[in-house]
């Protein structure tokens, strides 16, 4: 697996079995509980899971093992794992909580209250994934308020009420949507704006804004954490207003900075991007749009520590909505709107798909695609570009289900609007 | 993350053309057919022209998936042209009409709560949609007669599945190409263009479990995309020749509707 050779080197090793051994000291930590996801999308932004449990057997035969169901108020949140808790946004009433629940019962350990209850036709509640690093959880509420809350227990360190600091509106009136991510010390996150709000870098530790950069109008996108040519870079897909003979313009790019908020490189996006940017190679990055455009690559190169870039390719097919595509082995597998599609990474064209998942999300576990319907179906799928093929399917979990699921030590969490749930996956 | 679209395309026409044009029961030798005995097996598989012929009314019920939230629907239909399609739209009251003069809708999501004419200034080729949705006959049922031409493409493979590719061009000059599977010559798929929020989309629509009813088979699972629409038609129960009242289709005023919804 092509990016899992890229990512799983030393540099990312060394912070890694730091990270545990922190945990530990945090007491989140057990023997049961060895896995990360510290962020939407995993622990590399690209939906691939490091866990190296093996679904084998629930394939061969019968249905997922439910370790447990649990009532959740209303939120899109991701599920974000700390240790023996998971972390994630919800709602209850007329408010809006970050809170932390047993992974091995679902119990809720604590609750902390961000802010009123953003409502929206579609959905409730906080829509941004926490992150979290030894000893924090980092929160972006529907409101555009940054917090910091302390994992042990749900006592809040500081918060930033950026949106208002700034006077930025969220995407549609949707409400605040991107997720954050830590490096080197920094909340790394997208606010958009147009006064050099875009990207911005918060001290971890106060809150503080160390940084901001660029502008760009309001987004759905979250950032990718990754790293090319050996330096870890945060990647925005962004639309960039310019002004061209007195007109305001946009200009749709993906940019990548450093930790400092140096702009490392910038290359040509895609208009409407809601997703996330996916490396697909050691210096290729992937980006795909909800409209016609549909999705590309861009080559990132450097000489001499100067970076340069080229479109490696454009393709009309791809289009993700809100639900970012994972790479294996040099395919795409991802939800062109409402159909997943297979997508050679190294040309773009489409070689299968398939109806019928609906605006569904996906994951990469044990080499296999976990696909999760917009109706809270859950199927296997093996990564090949041959044609789609289906190792197994079950109901598990009821109603719209937009959130990208979660896998560590072979247990999958999955949740919507109401509900959120754990399977064993090795039983 | 999204935006909402209240609009129908034509997809619900659409599906229900196809779901009486197809089918042929036998598999037929699918070498060198021409455009029109190709339409030909397809009537024939849907249940015959003459059966379609005597349909003057039709009432479908089921569910229909918008953005990924199940609600129930109505579809109804009479000749020559008049129809109605309702549903519930978060928990709102929604219809799409056609009077036999002039389309009107009830959408509270793009803002009417009652019975209103069906347009929006800021969007362009609504009429075109309108028109497209307001027919009542399959697009190959009779279609020299009623304008369209056909042009056989060639066969092809769509995801898996060799069909006929028929580009049909309307009389209006929009053009739609129909996929007819080789094995069963029931309609498949057809693709065309749709107008969202006042721009060309590209319409993909599938037609799949079709069923007998009244002698012709008809798709009760409907699925359509475009753009980042994605719109399912889960068909329950299909009722042929139904008696209905004409008022149904009449636009209501704003106070006539608000006192009988109240």
């Amino acid at each position: 697996m092509s990016i899992k050779k890229n990512v799983l080197n030393s540099s990312k090793l060394v912070p890694l079995l730091l990270f545990l051994v922190l945990c530990l000291g945090c007491g989140l930590q057990n023997d049961k509980f060895t896995d990360q996801w510290p962020q939407y999308r995993g622990i590399y932004s690209d939906g691939i899971s490091n866990s190296t449990a093996t679904i084998t057997s629930w394939i061969e035969g019968g249905t997922p093992h439910q370790v447990w169901k649990q009532s959740i108020g209303d939120a899109f949140s991701g599920l974000t794992i700390a240790g023996s808790r998971l972390i994630t946004g919800f709602s209850e009433d007329s408010t809006e909580f970050l809170g932390a629940f047993d992974r091995q019962n679902g119990n809720e350990i604590w609750r902390y209250n961000m802010n009123k209850l953003f409502v929206e036709e579609f959905g409730d509640g906080p829509r941004a994934t926490p992150a979290i690093d030894e000893s924090n959880a980092y929160m972006f509420d529907s409101w555009g308020v940054m917090h910091c809350v302390n994992l042990q227990t749900g006592e809040m360190i500081w918060k930033n009420p950026i949106a208002e600091q700034f006077k930025l509106p969220s995407a549609q009136n949707r409400g605040f949507t991107a997720s954050p991510v830590i490096l080197d010390g920094k909340v790394i996150l997208f606010a958009s704006g147009m006064d050099t709000t875009a990207f911005m870098g918060l001290d971890k530790i106060t809150g503080k804004i160390l940084w901001k950069n660029s502008n760009s109008v309001p987004t759905f996108s979250s950032p990718t954490l990754t790293e090319i040519h050996g330096e870890k870079q945060v990647i925005f897909a962004s639309t960039r207003v310019i002004q061209v003979d007195g007109r305001r313009r946009g200009v749709y790019e993906l940019t990548s900075l450093n930790a400092k908020g140096e702009i490392l490189w910038t290359g040509p996006g895609l208009p409407g991007v809601i997703t996330m940017p996916v490396l697909i190679s050691p210096n290729k990055i992937f980006v795909s749009s909800q409209m016609r455009a549909g999705s590309k690559a861009l080559e990132i190169m450097k000489e001499n520590g100067v970076y340069s870039v080229k479109e490696a390719w454009t393709s009309t097919t791809m289009k993700n909505h809100f639900n970012s595509a994972v790479h294996m082995d040099g395919y795409m597998y991802g939800f062109s709107n409402a159909t997943l599609e297979c997508q050679n990474a190294e040309t773009g064209k489409r070689l299968w798909r398939k109806r019928g998942l609906g605006k569904g999300s996906l994951i990469v576990a044990d080499g296999k695609l976990l696909v999760l319907s917009d109706k809270g179906s859950l199927h296997v799928v093996e990564a090949t570009p041959e044609k789609y093929t289906e190792l197994a399917a079950a109901q598990v979990i009821e109603g719209k289900s937009w959130t990208t699921p979660t896998f560590a030590d072979g247990k999958l969490y999955v949740r919507n609007l109401e509900e959120m749930a754990c399977y064993d996956l090795t039983k | 993350m999204i935006s909402q679209n209240n609009r129908f395309n034509k997809t619900m026409i659409v599906g229900v053309w196809i779901l009486f044009l197809a089918s042929m029961g036998s598999v037929v030798s699918a070498q060198n057919m021409t455009a029109d005995e190709i339409i030909q097996k397809n009537m024939d598989a849907c249940g015959g022209t003459e059966q379609w012929a005597n349909i003057k009314s039709l009432k479908m019920t089921g569910t229909y998936t918008n953005f990924s939230d199940p609600e129930s629907f109505t579809l109804i239909r009479q000749r020559p042209d008049l129809y109605r399609f309702e549903c519930r739209r978060i928990n709102m009251l929604t219809v799409h009409a056609y009077d036999g003069n002039d389309a009107w809708w009830v959408n509270p999501l793009m803002g009417p709560d009652h019975a209103s004419p069906r347009t929006i200034p800021t969007q362009g080729n609504l009429d075109k949609v309108t028109l497209r949705e307001r027919f009542f006959e399959p697009v190959f049922w009779n279609y020299t007669a009623r304008g369209n031409q056909v042009e056989l493409i060639g066969k092809e493979d769509l995801d898996g599945e060799e069909v006929y590719n028929l580009k049909v061009t309307l009389k209006d000059k929009s053009v739609e190409n129909w996929f007819i599977s080789i094995e069963t010559f029931l309609v498949v798929s057809m693709t065309g263009d749709t107008y969202d929020f006042g721009m060309k989309n590209r319409l993909e629509t599938f037609f799949s479990d079709y069923r007998e009813v009244g002698g012709i088979k008809l798709p009760y699972l409907i699925e359509s995309e475009y753009g980042i629409r994605y719109r399912v038609y889960e068909v329950d129960e299909i009722k042929l020749n139904p008696e209905i009242d004409v008022n149904t289709f009449r636009k209501l005023t704003a106070e006539a509707w608000k006192k009988q919804h109240q």
